[in-house]
């Protein structure tokens, strides 16, 4: 049994463990390179580029776009509008401008921008102004910087990823952390500082 | 990694998670007044506390996402996508063929619709129909632009743009929108030659009933996605 089985086991009935995917997270391998070769594959058009895409940060995005939109069916819509939109421009992506999950994060920040506002672009010179929501396009801004460090837990270990989650979300202290799952308390803290400095790490290469 | 380190970060960690009791973060505090090294850690490590702390319960329990409606089987046999400066004039379109997702289970359940009358839309007007024309007229100071859009038939839902008139433009490129209530769909982009005209297949990934009208605008070349509010032609998508 894993930690994470562990975890799980001894949860309370109702309490989420971590939904957010860390199928990937056990890899050794640097995000950064396996999304270069990704961002390569959507460019030249491999079919199985961008279900690998929407695989790693599909959910990421949806969870994004549905806190932002407040609206799960809009939320659909905008959410294929976005890998639409990464298929598209997949040709265009440069690495050396941010990684792709900041790029999806990107076109999705600007997809949920365009709903928020319903913005109807108004003629050349119409006195009209374009109505911005200027508010909710600072709220947009937030989430995503918030739903973008979201998507890099993804990259951690599961294990790393389980006590973190268990301390930030589920407020555990580590002796409880430990208590709870049977995980020494020595191998909680260690966790939770390699898991602290591979954030770190991530931000750092974002 | 050693001991001392490892019990540095473990109480660096302890430290910023308020895991330390009084007298431990009171030894704490003197330890980084004295120590500027330790400082400097504890401070690389708080913004990630402090993003973890700031994290929405739903960035914790991120919803299933929906079904990709993208079929990139089909999208794989098309031909690349353009670069923005790529000319227009006998371009195709991007390949990418978006079904939405109730298209996508309308066609599963064997109706024969094709994708402009399988979204489920109570209150769309009237489809598109094959063959059938839109004009696009000027908005602003293009006063000699025309556009016609043709809808094409078949189950693919697909359009094709003709475009006169228009500026040439070596920096910016032009885009072509659905918008109305419901928001913005982007269907791609193209540049005109040097006589202003250019003749764009389209892909219409949702029902275009859906929305009020076809957009086309002028674009920088700036790595901004969201419509540049700066329109040149505009057509209903009811004819």
């Amino acid at each position: 049994m894993t930690a994470l089985d562990a975890a799980m086991a001894v949860a309370p009935p109702g309490c989420a463990i971590m939904r957010l995917d860390l199928s990937a997270a056990n890899s050794e391998q640097p995000r950064g390179d396996a999304d270069a070769r990704l961002a390569a594959r959507l460019a030249s058009r491999d079919p199985g580029a961008l279900d690998e895409a929407y695989e790693r940060y599909g959910r990421i995005c949806f969870g994004f776009l549905v806190n932002t939109l407040r609206d799960r069916p809009t939320a659909e819509d905008v959410q294929q509008q976005v890998f639409l939109e990464l298929w598209q421009r997949a040709p265009t992506y440069d690495s050396g401008r941010g990684s792709l999950l900041t790029w999806i994060m990107t076109i999705a920040r600007s997809r949920a921008i365009d709903q928020l506002r319903r913005r109807i672009p108004e003629p050349v010179g119409s006195p009209v102004a374009v109505e911005r929501n200027q508010s909710a396009v600072d709220e947009t801004e937030a989430l995503v910087e918030q739903w973008r460090f979201a998507g890099l837990l993804e990259r951690l270990h599961s294990d790393e990823a389980m006590v973190l989650r268990m301390r930030f979300y589920e407020e555990l202290t580590q002796a409880e952390i430990a208590q709870r799952t049977g995980i020494p308390l020595g191998t909680v803290k260690t966790r939770m500082v390699t898991g602290l400095k591979r954030l770190r790490d991530l931000l750092e290469q974002e | 990694m050693s001991d001392r380190a490892e019990e540095r970060n473990e109480a660096i960690a302890a430290y910023l998670m308020g895991e330390l009791d009084e007298d431990a973060r009171a030894e704490f505090d003197l330890r980084l007044q004295r120590d500027p090294e330790l400082r400097a850690e504890l401070e690389a490590v708080r913004p990630v506390v402090s993003k973890l702390e700031a994290l929405p319960e739903e960035a914790w329990n991120a919803p299933e996402p929906p079904p990709l409606a993208v079929p990139v089987a089909e999208a794989a046999d098309a031909q690349p996508a353009p670069s923005r400066s790529h000319q227009a004039r006998g371009w195709r379109w991007t390949p990418a063929r978006l079904a939405i997702a109730g298209g996508v289970a309308a066609l599963l359940l064997g109706v024969g619709v094709w994708v402009g009358t399988l979204v489920d839309d109570d209150a769309a007007p009237a489809d598109l129909g094959a063959g059938q024309s839109i004009v696009l007229t000027p908005v602003g100071d293009e006063g000699s632009a025309r556009g016609e859009l043709t809808v094409a038939g078949g189950p693919g839902g697909r359009a094709n743009l003709d475009v006169s008139g228009l500026p040439p433009n070596a920096d910016d490129y032009y885009e072509v929108w659905l918008l109305g209530d419901r928001g913005l769909v982007s269907l791609g982009s193209f540049r005109v030659d040097e006589d202003g005209a250019a003749s764009v297949d389209l892909e219409l990934p949702v029902n275009p009933a859906r929305y009020g009208s076809f957009d086309v605008s002028l674009e920088p070349d700036d790595g901004d996605p969201s419509h540049s509010s700066d329109s040149v032609l505009r057509g209903p998508t009811s004819s």
